[in-house]
This record gives structure tokens, sequence and C-alpha cells, in this order.
């Protein structure tokens, strides 16, 4: 790489590091985010799990266990830790496979229609009249056998792109005609820059905006799909855990084994938090008007005048 | 007043853009999915000479933003021939095409949406640059982009700022700045002061004439407000449209003063004029009818002889085209010999 | 002559917006007086405070805008009454039944999917009783033909009218209560010529006909000339200068009017005369000490630089705020 664009890659990284700590919530939205990644990369080599139950059962958390335990005297958190894996990576392909198709059609839709236009309307159509998650269920159950994790993120992925991919399209249709885009091709810049330049950077935001929200419905597809049993699962995986619970400790009947029902989903929950947090911090810093204003408002908060 | 001379205007006789019965229609559709038409430019024949100052008036919906748009290729016309120095503009290949198009410029209405704001000021003036091959080296980039911000009248650290970051005046100087930085032979500015405060109006209007002069453009002046296009264009020309059609085009200050067709001189009867007793003395034409055509059902015939008060029998049936009656003045109608 | 009595007087008027940067004095101190039967212009650039003056008057500044101090007298209900200190529901009774407004944009303002009948019963009911309702509304075919409309207009909804039909209808219906003073905000900015001078010469005829006191608020001052009898200039948040409309055309006092006066290219005078005013439009969040106008004034000296200029008297119906009026 050449100096300057090292130089660059640096002012790039500090650009980020001062937008992810603009705001309050922002900082917050990093470190729990952060701190899973975390955990569920790093944690399970730290904390161990045993599939046996050796510990008093539908204990409550405490500091010998953090989560708790569950009906058969498992402890949770060595389950909980082990079970991150699968939820973010799972989520995080979902997403972007989600976004990748929806930015690739819906942009071609906007900006040339014909054929991609009419397959996306095709495919809209199509998710309107089938209903979206028992098709999940059933095309999960096909590849039960086969646990590839992209193919898994893929079938999961097939029911949100075409209504990201719409809202992408009628957002390219209204930016192809603003002035600015004529005047990119006015000065001779060709479609190919005018797409990737001009339409796609004045999308940014919403991209990021809509990646985020499908990692939220990723994460609630996912979760209610292991529930239900319909994916590859282990003991640790975190929508089984929440299956066992309910199925076998009767955590709806036995008020002490709902331990092991509400401590997967406080870990659901605080997730989703956190990358709604992220998104907004994101949305900041892609948006130069209100990055500036939010710079403002922190300096003002740190006392530095003007 | 002394008919046009190439010595005031710079205006040479060589033909720059020529238009040639150019039509351009849209379609509209309705709340229940109906499509009608609209002739925005209705045959439209123009011919503008190379560094001279046209003015371009009318009312909203009369077609001159459209018109304007044509002229510097970014809509295609849908009869019609556009002739760029004597040769068929859409008649050209890919290569050649792209070449001319950079000759025409366009300079937009609303500084606020002309620029992207996701991109620097020194991104947004040596993109079109570095694209086109026009200045190689990062050095001589910078240098020809602090030139051209200098040209403008900017200060060259504007450069590292933001669009949201500069006021309206600002901006429609980067805008400017822009459409010279390819070296053009035509400018189209589309009512490029009327977001700009007005008392700050006249400098960007001085600022594109000097540029006019010291770059040896055309340039076409796009506006509604005729105060506005007697400063511009007044040694030049100003067309007037109306719905689709040039009824009108002259001398600026010819046309002004003694307007000859019925429809310009019921505009020049009605502009505001900052005179309280030229105002009372005045009497606003009486047009036969109020109400506005519709644009995608125009009249038939001349499409101004419902509301004109001279208008007799053969207006609703033939429209007429331009006619020279004195020295390069060109009406569209029937009544003016 | 109509009558010279007093209608609504400002006194101090101050109102603010709150913002990150601290507070931005939209009107900034402003003392006015408006007659019975005046028809006043108020011109002036953006952010010139006009539009905030005005909504000041008739108590409908948008939050986070409030009116931080002053008074604003009306004398239309018998004794002088302070609209600042009146209670909500005596406010609606001032609202739409002693002063109403047009405001910019208003053909937008028409609710797409009622007729244009429902506009009008709509905003009668919210004023009269129930029982006086049908009585109220009867007035409506003759403020239709007083804007030279038909009355089959009623029966219509706003997509089928033109843009000058829904602004008279506005207009209209501003009208519907008998208000004493009408004030129109920017009324023919997105009309063209021919159905503005329509629209001007219509309010001018309603105004002369029904003695009402008129406001109208525009940055085109060219066009105050055809429907004000008199015409305030502001700038930057305050009145500079106030004046009978042929007065300020042909003999403006301040630096600002007579500089603005002479950017405005028109089809009269000298095209090569026009210029521009140099510098920028002051940010109203920290204003140019003094008189706000000193930086972009070719006649600043130092005490314009210090001292802000009260309004003083120049003639009989004349006021300025310039140090240095009485040498121009």
């Amino acid at each position: 790489m050449s100096q300057a664009s090292l130089q660059r890659l640096k002012n790039a990284l500090h650009e980020i590091y001062a937008f992810m700590t603009m705001t309050k919530s922002s900082i917050v939205g990093v470190i729990i985010v952060v701190g899973y990644i975390f955990i569920a990369f790093v944690g399970p080599y730290v904390v161990p799990i045993r599939l046996v139950g050796t510990f008093e059962p539908n204990l409550p958390p405490s500091l010998d266990h953090l989560a708790g335990t569950d009906h058969l005297g498992r402890d949770l958190f060595g389950f909980i830790v082990h079970g991150a894996m699968q939820v973010i990576v799972l989520a995080t392909m979902t997403s972007l496979i989600t976004t990748f198709l929806a930015v690739t059609i819906g942009t071609a839709a906007g900006i040339v229609g014909g054929k991609a236009n009419a397959f996306l309307t095709f495919c809209t159509d199509v998710m309107l009249t089938i209903p979206g998650f028992p098709l999940t269920i059933v095309l999960a159950t096909m590849i039960r056998g086969s646990p590839n994790m992209l193919l898994l993120a893929s079938v999961l992925a097939i029911i949100g792109w075409p209504a990201q991919a719409r809202s992408i399209r009628s957002q390219v249709l209204s930016v192809k005609n603003r002035d600015f885009v004529e005047a990119s091709r006015s000065v001779g810049l060709g479609t190919a820059y005018i797409i990737f330049f001009d339409i796609l950077p004045s999308l940014a935001p919403y991209i990021v905006i809509s990646t985020m929200r499908a990692m939220i419905n990723a994460i609630y597809s996912l979760v209610g799909l292991s529930i239900l049993g319909a994916l590859p699962y282990d003991e640790t995986s975190w929508g089984i855990i929440i299956n066992r619970a309910i199925n076998q400790g009767h955590a709806l009947l036995v008020p002490a084994a709902r331990t092991a029902l509400i401590v997967p989903l406080v870990a659901i929950v605080i997730l989703q938090i956190s990358v709604i947090l992220l998104s907004s911090s994101f949305e900041i810093m892609f948006n130069p008007r209100l990055r500036d204003k939010t710079l403002r408002s922190k300096k003002k908060r740190e006392g530095q005048t003007e | 007043m002394s008919p046009l001379s190439p010595a005031t205007d710079g205006r040479s006789s060589e033909s720059l853009l020529k238009l040639e019965d150019v039509v351009y229609i849209y379609e509209e559709r309705s709340l229940y999915g109906e499509a009608t038409k609209v002739h925005a430019v209705d045959n439209v024949s123009l011919d503008l000479y190379s560094g001279e100052t046209v003015a371009i008036a009318g009312e909203s919906g009369c077609g001159k933003t459209t018109l304007g748009k044509l002229l510097v290729a970014l809509y295609r016309p849908v009869a019609g021939k556009i002739l760029y120095k004597g040769q068929d503009l859409y008649g050209l290949s890919r290569n050649e095409f792209g070449k001319c198009r950079l000759r025409l410029q366009i300079i937009h209405q609303d500084p606020y949406q002309a620029l992207n704001s996701t991109k620097t000021v020194y991104k947004i003036l040596s993109v079109p640059l570095k694209y086109n091959k026009i200045v190689k080296g990062d050095e001589a980039l910078r240098k020809r982009v602090d030139e051209l911000l200098s040209s403008v009248g900017l200060a060259p650290e504007i450069g590292r700022r933001y669009p949201h970051q500069l006021s309206g005046g600002q901006r429609q100087r980067v805008v400017i700045a822009r459409a010279i930085s390819l070296h053009p032979e035509l400018i189209v500015a589309d009512e490029p002061v009327s977001m700009i405060d007005v008392s700050l109006r006249i400098e960007v209007l001085d600022l594109l004439l000097k540029l006019k002069r010291n770059l040896n453009m055309s340039c076409i002046f796009i506006t509604h407000d005729f105060g506005l296009a007697r400063y511009f264009a007044r040694q030049g020309r100003i067309a007037v449209m109306y719905l689709g059609n040039i009824v009108e085009i002259g001398p600026t200050e010819d046309v002004l003063q003694k307007p000859l067709h019925p429809y310009t001189q019921s505009l020049i009867s009605v502009v505001p004029v900052p005179d309280p007793d030229l105002v009372k003395e005045r009497k606003a034409m009486q047009l036969r009818s109020l109400d506005i055509p519709s644009a995608s059902n125009p009249p038939s015939g001349c499409k101004f002889h419902p509301r004109c008060p001279f208008a007799g029998d053969y207006c609703s049936k033939d429209r007429p085209s331009l006619r020279e009656v004195s020295d390069n003045r060109f009406v569209a109608c029937c009544s003016v010999e | 002559m109509a009558s010279r009595d007093l209608i609504l007087e400002a006194r101090d008027l101050t109102t603010a917006y709150g913002t990150g940067l601290g507070l931005v004095r939209a009107v900034d101190d402003v003392s006015f007086t408006i007659h019975k039967g005046d028809r006043i212009g108020i011109a002036g650039e953006s952010g010139c405070g006009k539009s905030t003056f005005i909504l000041s008057l008739i108590r409908l500044v948008p939050p986070p805008g409030r009116i931080i101090k002053g008074e604003i007298i009306y004398h239309g209900f018998g004794t002088p009454t302070n609209i600042l200190s009146l209670p909500d529901e005596k406010i609606r009774r001032y609202r739409w039944e002693e002063m109403s407004m047009v405001f910019q944009g208003a053909q937008s303002a028409l609710n797409p999917v009622i007729k244009i009948k429902e506009h009008f019963i709509d905003t009668i009911r919210d004023h009269v009783e129930p029982w006086k309702t049908g009585e109220v509304y009867k007035r409506t075919p003759e403020l239709l033909k007083g804007v030279r409309l038909e009355e089959k207009v009623l029966d219509m909804y706003p997509h089928q009218l033109s843009g000058g039909m829904k602004q008279r209808v506005s207009i209209a219906i501003s009208l519907i209560l008998n208000p004493k003073m009408l004030i129109l905000d920017e009324p023919t900015s997105a009309l063209d010529l021919l159905t503005q001078k329509h629209i001007v010469d219509m309010i001018s005829d309603i105004c002369m006909s029904q003695n009402l006191t008129t406001i109208f608020v525009t940055h085109d001052v060219s066009l105050l000339a055809e429907v004000a009898t008199e015409i305030a200039i502001m700038y930057a948040g305050k009145i500079v200068e106030s004046a009978p409309v042929r007065d300020l055309f042909h003999g403006p006092k301040h630096p600002y009017t007579s500089a603005l006066m002479n950017a405005i290219p028109s089809l009269i005078g000298e095209v090569d005369s026009v210029r521009s005013i140099p510098g920028e439009v002051p940010n109203l969040a920290n204003p140019p000490k003094g008189c706000r106008f000193h930086p972009r004034c070719p006649y600043a000296v130092d005490i314009c630089k210090g001292v802000e200029p009260s309004m003083e008297a120049t003639g009989s119906e004349s006021l300025v705020a310039c140090h240095r009026w009485k040498e121009f």
C-alpha cells in the first residue's frame, strides 16, 4: 500500500472511532456488540459446558451460576456462551445476503427497469401470497441434513429480500432524478460511476439501517426456527434452551423453571437493542449533516467552545 | 433601439446549436393510472450562436426548463433535429456525442440539490476533470481546482468543505465552477438565482456574465422573472415561451419595451415594477378568459387564442409559426404584420 | 379616507427560538403600529424575521419558538387588550374572528379528501355555536363572489381546482368569520404572473370594500407597489424603515432600503445601475453589534458599530432606524 493510501486508511479508522464514541447510546451499543462478539468467539475456550446435569436444578442466577441452571441441573451460562456463535454468525450472514440481494436487484430494477424490475415485482408478489415464516420452516427442514451455515443463511434470507429490494428500488428511482445526478451525467460521468459514487452513497445510510433491521429480523427468525426445532442444533442453541424449558422444564407452569426461559430471551433482547443503537450511530456517521450537528452537541457537552 | 450587433454581445455569426422542429413529450399519470401525453416542447426551432446571451422567459409549465435540458442533451428529442456546429447531434457516434455533450453544460436552479452532499467540494470539482482526462496528476488537479474556485470568487480552502457547510450563494458558485471546468461552449442556466437572496442575486449574475466573456461562451438564461432576464440578456436576445412554443424572440430591450405578441404584451403589463405611480397608471391587458389551458390538452390552432383579446376566426384553426417581422425579430402570431 | 384609528400595536416584541447554538432572536425588540384600513406590506429577505413577526401577531409561533418579551395590543375588542396575556379560549376567539391568516403555501393546506364546502363548515364549526352555523355558512356565496369564484366551487375537491383558485378559496375561508384584520404570507409565490396580478387586485378590492386591515408579507418588494399603502422593511429581526408606499419607493431613507431597491433589476430604470449588496445576511444567533446592517453599509461610521439605532420619525407617517438618516 502506498503512503497516501495508508494515511487514508488511518484517517478512516480514526473517523470510525470518533463516530463510535459520539453519543452515549452509540458507546453503549458498540460495547455490547463487541462484548457479544468477544463472548461468541473467545468464550467457548474459557467457559466450560457440561451436558450432564450435576447441579441443583432450576437455580436462579447467582455468583456460582451467572445464568442459573435449567430443569436438568445444567449450568446455563456455559450454554449461552457456546450458543452465541450460532446466533451471531448466522444473523450476520443472513443480513448480509439479504442486503446484497436487495441492493443488487433493487438498484438494477431502479436504474434499468426491464427484466430486473419484472423479476422483482414477481418475487414480491410471490412473497405476498405465500406465508413467509411457514415457507422458511419448510425450507429449513429440507436442508436440515447438511448443516452448512451459508446455505442456512440463504434460506433465511429468502423471505426478507424482496421487501427490502422494493424500498431500495423506490429510493433509487427518486435519487436518479435528482439534480446532482443529472449534473454528473452532464459532466460526462458514466453510468457505473453514477451508480457507485452518486446513487449508492446517497442510499448508504438507508442500506446500513436496513442491514441492521435485517439482522434483527434474522435473529428473530432463527431463534423462532430453532425453538421449533427446524434448525440443526445442539443443546447450546438459544432457541433449543427455550424449547427445552417450555416443553420439558414446564417453565410456563413452574415458576422456578422460568430462569431457563428468561435468560436466553434477555440475551436476545440485549443483542437486539445493541444492534439498534449501533445502527443509529452508523446513520450519524454516514450523514454529514447529522454528523456536524452531533459533533457540535458533543463539543458543547464537553465544554468546548465553537 | 439599435439592432443587435456582434460587437456588443460578443456574438459571432457561427451557428453553435440549431434546433429544428424539436418535440419533447412526457407522460403524466393521473391517480387512476391514465396516462396523458404532454407536449412540453412542441415543435420548437431555434438558432443559437457562439458567444451570445439568450434569455428564455415564460411562466411555469411553458416548457423552458425542458428546452434547456434538450439544449444540453440531457433529454433526447422525440422528433426533430439538433445540430451542433452543423452536425446532427444524435447522428454522431457515441464517442463523438459524449465529447460534444461536454461542451454543453447546465446550471441547476436549486444549489441545495445540485451538489452531492456526501462529497467534498474538491471531489465534486476534481472528479469530472480526472474522469474526462482533462487534467492528469494529483498536483495539477489540485492546482486546477484552486484556480476554478478562485475564478468564481471562492477561497481554495472551500475545497475541503461539504456542501451543507456552505451558504446558498457559495454552493451556486461551486455549481458554476463545475460547469465551466470542462471549457463548455454553451451554458444553460436554469433559474440560477431564484433560490438565492434578493440582495445577492446580481453578484452571481455578474459572475456568470464575466465568465461568459472571459471564456467566450454562449449563455442561455432561463427564468420567469423579466427583470432578471432584462439584466442578464440586455445585450442579447429574449425568447418568450407559452405552452411549449416560442411565441416571440428578438433583441431583449426591443421585445420588453415594445412587445408584439399578445401574450408577451399581457405579461409585460402585469410584471411588478417598483414604482407605485406607474402601477396606478398602467392597465393590465384584459384577457378573454382567466382559465389556464391544460398542457396535456392544449387549444387547437394558436394555443393562446382562447385568452387572446385580438383573436380572429383563423386563430383557432392554424398554429402560427415564427415569422420575421423586422430585423431579427420573430413573432408567432397571425395578427402581427 | 379610511379612519385612522389604531387597531394593532406591537411594543418591544421579541420572539426567539432556542436552538443548540443559543437563543436566536428572529424578531428582536420590534415596535409597530397599525391603523384600521391600512394595507401594510412587510418585505425583507430570507431570515429577516417577517414570517415569525406575523406568526407572533396571531400567536402561532411554532415551538421551540416563543415570544419572550413585549406586548401586542389589540384595539378591536373595544378596550385595548394585550393579546399575549389572553387565555386560550379567548385566543381562539381572536384567531379567525378578529384576525385571520392565509399561510404560505395555503393552496396545499387544503384537505384533499373533503369538498371545499366542508372546509368552510369545519372552520365555522370550530368557532360558532352549532345553531348558528347555518347562518354563517350563508355568507359563503357572497364571499366566493368577492374572490371571483363561482358557487359551484363548493362542491368540488381541491385537486379539481387550479393553484390560483385554491389560493382564492383559502382567502375566502379566512374571511368567513368577518375578521377585522387579514394577514397574507407570500400569497402569490407559486402562481404565474397573470394569476398573481389578478389575486393582488382582488385583495386590494376586498380590503377597500370592507375596510379590512391587511398585512401582506413578501420577499418581492416590487409586488408591494401594487397592493400596499404602507411598507415596513425588515432586516435581521428588526424593522429598519417604514413609510407610505410612494415615499418608500421614491425616497428611501435607510441605506438597506435603497440598497435593496437597487439590487432588484426591473423593467424600468437603468439596467446598468443595479448592484448587489456586498456581504452576507447576518447570523441571527450572533448578530453584528450596533446597527445590524453596518458590516454591509457603505455609510457606516463609528457610532453605527457600537450603538443600535432606534426608530425615529422622519415625517408624519414614516420611521427609520439609522443614525445618519438626516444626512441622506
